[in-house]
C-alpha cells in the first residue's frame, strides 16, 4: 500500500511493530497483518458491532478507527481475554446459555459485555441492554445473550475457566 | 421413554470455537497468492446497457482480468444472469467484474469500467405492474392484458360461492408487508481457486447449499459437475438469503481467467440488492364466517413481488394461506409479478410470514366485529387431525387448538387488563397463529463405529441452527451413549454424501432422521459382524446403553469398544448410511401472544412481552429450539413493526444499510416466555420436526392485533409505522 509507516501497536498486552498505510482502519491491522481474525467485519460503517474491540477498556468499533489513532493505546480483542485454551467466564457463559447461534456477533458481543462488567461488575438489565446497543444480532433475540452476561455479574474480574473438552 | 441424549440441553458443539473468535468464517480464510474481485452495480433499477468500455479498468494498477456479462452465457435455473446483458433490470444488479491484487485496486478498478446506460421507464409497485400497458420487465411472450405475471398458483377446495352465500356475515380487506433484507451479519463472501493440473475448481463459500451450488456452477461456468469442489463454510446468519448463488459464480469465473486464487467480499451495502431479499406483498382477502366465528369460505387474491426474476414464493403463499383453520371453502389465487427490484428470494419461513399477516389480522377484525373473543374464535376453527392442509394433504394431527390454547394461558388471556387506558402510553394484547409444512427433501448421512466406541457422523447438510449438535444427539440416543462419545462432522461436495440445502426448516427433520437411520444401519452391521463370535443370529443382539448383548441372555455383554473393533475385524469397518426424500411431511403450528405499549403522541410501539408457544414434535435440544423461537419471534418483531426497504421516486433504495434498515436491537427485545409442545409426531428423528421457521409466521400479527387493543387502531400494512398510528388517532379524536 502507498505510503506505508511503521506503526508500533500493542494487542493483548503483546507489542507489534507494523507498516500500515495512512487510510488503514484498525480492522485491516488487526484482520490482516496480525491475522486476529476474530474481530469480524460485518457493515464497514460502525452500525453492527461485529468488529467491537477494546481501546483502553472501552469498547469501538474498529471498522471506525484509524490505524494510526490507536497507536499508544491497549488494544483488546477476543483472542485476548482469557490465556490460551482458557475460556473468559463471558465466553463459558455464552456456552451454557445458548447465547451463540452463527457466532458472527459473538466476539463483538463478549467485548461490549467484558468493558461493561470491568466497568460496573453488578449491572442492571437496563445496563446491559444499554451497553450492547450497537452489536447487533440476528440470531438469538437478544435474550439468551442478556442472560448470559447476567449470570456473570459481579464475577468476571480477572478469572477464566478451563475450556471444557467435549 | 426415557433418553440418555436426546432432550437435554446440549451447548453448540461449535461454541467453544465462536467464543473464541477461532471459527474461520469466509472473510477470515486467505489462499497465496489470492486476489480480490470487485463487482460494478448498476445504478438504474431499468436501464439498456448501450455500451461498457474495460480498457481503462484493465490497465489500472494490479488489475488482472475484467469480465462483463459475456463470460456468461448461461443463466442460474430461475433465468437470473450473473451479469446483466443487454439489459438492467434492478438497482443493483451486477454488470461487471474484476480480479486485482489488493481489495483497495479491485475497487478502483471498478470505478474505472465506463458503462453507458440508457434508463428506461420503470415499475416499481406490485399494482401498478400488473395493469395493462404497465411497463414490461421482460420483453418475451407475456399476456398482454396481464403484464409482468411470472407465475400463478391456485388452491381451491369446496365451493367458495357456496361458502359466501351461507355465511352471515362477509368480510373484505386488504393487506400489505414491504421488502425486507433477511439481516444475517456476515455479509456474502466466496472464495474460488481453480487447480491448473486438474482443471478443478473448488469454491470455498458461506452459503446454506452446497450442493445445489456445485449444480449451478456446473451450469453457470460449464464445467462438469466432477470439475468442481464446494466447500460450505460456516455461515454468519443466512435465514433464506444464502440459498441461492450469488457471487460463486464470479469467484469462479476470475479464479479460472487468472489462474489464480480469487476472493470475493460483498459489502453491506450491496448485500442488500444481491441476496435476493424478501419481496413485498398485496393482500385481498374475502372471508365468509357463520355468525359463532365458525370460517366457511375464503378467497384470497394474493400479489408476491418477486423483483426482476422469479423466486417469489406465491405457491407457498397459496398452500398456506388458509392458515392454521379449517376452511371448508377456499379459492386462494396467487401471483408472482415482475418489478424492477431486486430479484425476490427465501426469508425464513418463505411467505408464510406474509399471509398470516393478512388472515391472523382479518380473523382479529372478524373477532371483533361478532363480538367474540380472539382467542375462542382461533380455537373454534383450529385445524384438526384430518382435516384439509397445504391444498390436497390432510393434517396429521390434532394440535393447534392446544398450540393456541398454551399460549393464551401463558400469557395470562383471561386476566389481560381491560382495554385501552386513557393514558399516553396504552397496553395491548393481541394474540395470532401460524402454521408451516416441513418437508424432509433429499437427506443424507453416514455414521461409523470407531474401534474405542466412538461415534462419527459426517452430512452434507449444512450447519446453521446447531443441527450437528442436535445429531450428535440422535446419535447417541441411538446408541445409547453419551454425547460426548460423538462427533459431527460437516463435509463438503467431495467429502460428503449428498443434502438438499438447509432450508425450509427440513434439516433437522430429515437429515435428522437420515442420521437416525444410518446408526440403525450401523448397529445392524455392528450385529452381523458379531453374530458368529456370539453364537447368535445377529436378530438376537442388542446394543443399547453402550453396550452390546444378546436379547434374553443376560451377563453377556460387550461394550461398543469391543464390539466395534471385533465387528471391524470381519467387515473391515462399520459404516452405516442413511438416505431419504420420502418422509411423510409435518406440519408445525405456532401461537404468539403480543403485549405491547403504544405511545398515543409518538406512535412509538414496544413490544413488551411475548409469550410463544409451538408444536416441535419433540424437542431434541430444547435451549436450541428455544434459541430458533426467539431468534425468529425478535426478526418478527423487526418485519412488524420496524423493518422495511424504502426507495424513492427514482427507484434507489433510501435505506441500504444497517442503521436505517432498523433491525431490532437489544433495547427492542420483548420479555420472553416459550413453551414448547411435544405432540405432532411425524417420520423425524424421535418426532422432531422443523422448528427454525414457524416461530417468525405469527409474529407481526400478534403485534398489529395487540396495537388494536390497546389504541384502537387497526394497521393493515407493515411495517406499523408510528406514523400510522399518529395518523389514525389524530382521525378519530
Ligand atoms: S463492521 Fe464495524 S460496526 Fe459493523
Ligand atoms: S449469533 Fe448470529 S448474529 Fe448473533
Amino acid at each position: 500500500m502507498a505510503g506505508e509507516t511503521a506503526m508500533r501497536f500493542r494487542v493483548n498486552g503483546r507489542d507489534y511493530q507494523v507498516a500500515a498505510g495512512p487510510t488503514e482502519r484498525l480492522l485491516d491491522v488487526l484482520r490482516a497483518r496480525l491475522g486476529l481474525t476474530g474481530t469480524k467485519e460485518g457493515c464497514s460503517t460502525g452500525q453492527c458491532g461485529a468488529c467491537t474491540v477494546l481501546l483502553d477498556g472501552e469498547p469501538g468499533a474498529s471498522c471506525m478507527v484509524l490505524a494510526a489513532d490507536a497507536v499508544g493505546r491497549e488494544i483488546t480483542t477476543i483472542e485476548g481475554i482469557a490465556p490460551p485454551g482458557e475460556l473468559h467466564p463471558l465466553q463459558h457463559a455464552f456456552l451454557e446459555h445458548g447465547a451463540v447461534q452463527c457466532g458472527f456477533c459473538t466476539p463483538g458481543m463478549i467485548l461490549s459485555a467484558k468493558a461493561l462488567l470491568d466497568r460496573k461488575p453488578k449491572p442492571s438489565d437496563e445496563d446491559i441492554k444499554r451497553a450492547l446497543v450497537g452489536n447487533l444480532c440476528r440470531c438469538t433475540g437478544y435474550r439468551k445473550i442478556l442472560d448470559a452476561i447476567k449470570s456473570c455479574a459481579g464475577s468476571t474480574r480477572g478469572r477464566s475457566k478451563r475450556v471444557k473438552k467435549r | 421413554m426415557r433418553f440418555v441424549a436426546v432432550g437435554k440441553r446440549v451447548p453448540r458443539l461449535d461454541g467453544p470455537d465462536k467464543v473464541a473468535g477461532k471459527t474461520q468464517f469466509g472473510a477470515d480464510i486467505a489462499l497465496p497468492g489470492m486476489l480480490w474481485g470487485g463487482i460494478l452495480r448498476s445504478p438504474h433499477a431499468h436501464a439498456r446497457i448501450v455500451r461498457i468500455r474495460t480498457d481503462k479498468a484493465m490497465k489500472m494498477p494490479g488489475v488482472v482480468a475484467v469480465i462483463t456479462g459475456q463470460a456468461f452465457p448461461t443463466s442460474d435455473g430461475e433465468g437470473v444472469p450473473v451479469l446483466a446483458r443487454a439489459k438492467v433490470r434492478y438497482e443493483g444488479e451486477a454488470v461487471a467484474a474484476v480480479a486485482a491484487e489488493t481489495e483497495e485496486q479491485a475497487r478502483a478498478a471498478v470505478s474505472a469500467i465506463e458503462v453507458d446506460y440508457a434508463p428506461l421507464p420503470y415499475v416499481a409497485d406490485i399494482r401498478e405492474a400488473t395493469k395493462r400497458g404497465a411497463t414490461r420487465v421482460h420483453d418475451e411472450s407475456e399476456d398482454p392484458k396481464h403484464p409482468n405475471i411470472a407465475g400463478v398458483a391456485e388452491t381451491k377446495r369446496g365451493d367458495v360461492e357456496a361458502g359466501f352465500a351461507a355465511a352471515d356475515r362477509v368480510f373484505e380487506d386488504t393487506f400489505e408487508t414491504p421488502w425486507v433484507h433477511q439481516g444475517f451479519l456476515e455479509p456474502h463472501v466466496s472464495l474460488a481457486a481453480m487447480d491448473p493440473a486438474s482443471g478443478r475448481l473448488t469454491v470455498w463459500t458461506s452459503t446454506q447449499a452446497q450442493f445445489n451450488q456445485r449444480a449451478d456452477l456446473a451450469n453457470l461456468l460449464r464445467l462438469p459437475m466432477s470439475h468442481i469442489r464446494v466447500i460450505g463454510l460456516p455461515v454468519g446468519g443466512a435465514f433464506g438469503g444464502k440459498n441461492a448463488v450469488c457471487v460463486e459464480p464470479i469467484a469462479g469465473e476470475l479464479a479460472r481467467r487468472t489462474g489464480m486464487p480469487v476472493k470475493v467480499v460483498v459489502s453491506r451495502r450491496d448485500d442488500f440488492f444481491a441476496t435476493r431479499p424478501c419481496g413485498a406483498a398485496v393482500m385481498e382477502l374475502k372471508t365468509g364466517v357463520k355468525k359463532d366465528g365458525r370460517l366457511v369460505a375464503l378467497r384470497a387474491r394474493l400479489l408476491f413481488d418477486t423483483g426482476a426474476y422469479p423466486g417469489a414464493q406465491h405457491g407457498v403463499g397459496a398452500s398456506l394461506a388458509q392458515g392454521p383453520y379449517r376452511v371448508p371453502n377456499l379459492a386462494v389465487t396467487s401471483y408472482s409479478v415482475y418489478t424492477n427490484r431486486p430479484p425476490a428470494g427465501a426469508r425464513r419461513a418463505l411467505t408464510s410470514p406474509h399471509v398470516h399477516f393478512a388472515l391472523e389480522s382479518q380473523l382479529d377484525i372478524i373477532a371483533h366485529s361478532l363480538g367474540i373473543d380472539p382467542l375462542e374464535i382461533r380455537l373454534r376453527n383450529a385445524l384438526r387431525k384430518g382435516d384439509p392442509v397445504l391444498g390436497g394433504m390432510e393434517m396429521p394431527y390434532t394440535v393447534a387448538g392446544k398450540v393456541i390454547r398454551t399460549a393464551a394461558e401463558r400469557a395470562g388471556w383471561e386476566q389481560r387488563p381491560s382495554r385501552r387506558s386513557r393514558g399516553r402510553k396504552a397496553r395491548g394484547v393481541g394474540i395470532a397463529a401460524g402454521h408451516w409444512s416441513v418437508w424432509a427433501g433429499g437427506s443424507s448421512a453416514w455414521v461409523q463405529v470407531n474401534e474405542d466406541g466412538t461415534i462419527s457422523v459426517v452430512t452434507g447438510a449444512i450447519n446453521l441452527t446447531g443441527t450437528n449438535t442436535s445429531f450428535a444427539q440422535i446419535a447417541a440416543e441411538s446408541f445409547g451413549v453419551t454425547v460426548e462419545r460423538v462427533t459431527v462432522h460437516q463435509g463438503d461436495t467431495d467429502t460428503s454424501p449428498r443434502n438438499d440445502g438447509s432450508w425450509g426448516s427440513r434439516v433437522l427433520f430429515g437429515v435428522g432422521e437420515a442420521v437416525r437411520r444410518a446408526c440403525e444401519d450401523a448397529k445392524g452391521q455392528l450385529a452381523e459382524g458379531l453374530s458368529e463370535e456370539m453364537g447368535v443370529p445377529a436378530d438376537r443382539i442388542l446394543i443399547s446403553e453402550g453396550r452390546v448383548s444378546v436379547r434374553g441372555k443376560a451377563g453377556r455383554s460387550l461394550t461398543l469398544a469391543e464390539a466395534a473393533s471385533r465387528a471391524a475385524d470381519y467387515r473391515g469397518a462399520i459404516i452405516g448410511a442413511g438416505a431419504l426424500s420420502d418422509l411423510p411431511f409435518a406440519v408445525a403450528v405456532a401461537a404468539q401472544v403480543a403485549e405491547v405499549e403504544v405511545d398515543r403522541e409518538t406512535g412509538q410501539v414496544e413490544v413488551k412481552r411475548l409469550t410463544c408457544s409451538q408444536d416441535v414434535g419433540r424437542a431434541i435440544n430444547p435451549m436450541s429450539v428455544e434459541g430458533q423461537v426467539e431468534g425468529a419471534a425478535s426478526q418478527g418483531i423487526g418485519y412488524g413493526i420496524c423493518e422495511e426497504y424504502i426507495y424513492d421516486a427514482e427507484g434507489t433504495l433510501l435505506n441500504d444499510n444497517l442503521m436505517d434498515f432498523r433491525m431490532p436491537t437489544s433495547v427492542d427485545h420483548p420479555e420472553y416466555e416459550v413453551a414448547l409442545i411435544e405432540e405432532g409426531r411425524d417420520g423425524g428423528p424421535f418426532g422432531a420436526k422443523g422448528v427454525g421457521e414457524p416461530p417468525l409466521v405469527p409474529t407481526a400479527a400478534a403485534i398489529a392485533n395487540a396495537v388494536y387493543d390497546a389504541v384502537g387502531v387497526r394497521v393493515k400494512q407493515l411495517p406499523i409505522k408510528p406514523e400510522r398510528i399518529v395518523r389514525e388517532l389524530s382521525r378519530g379524536r
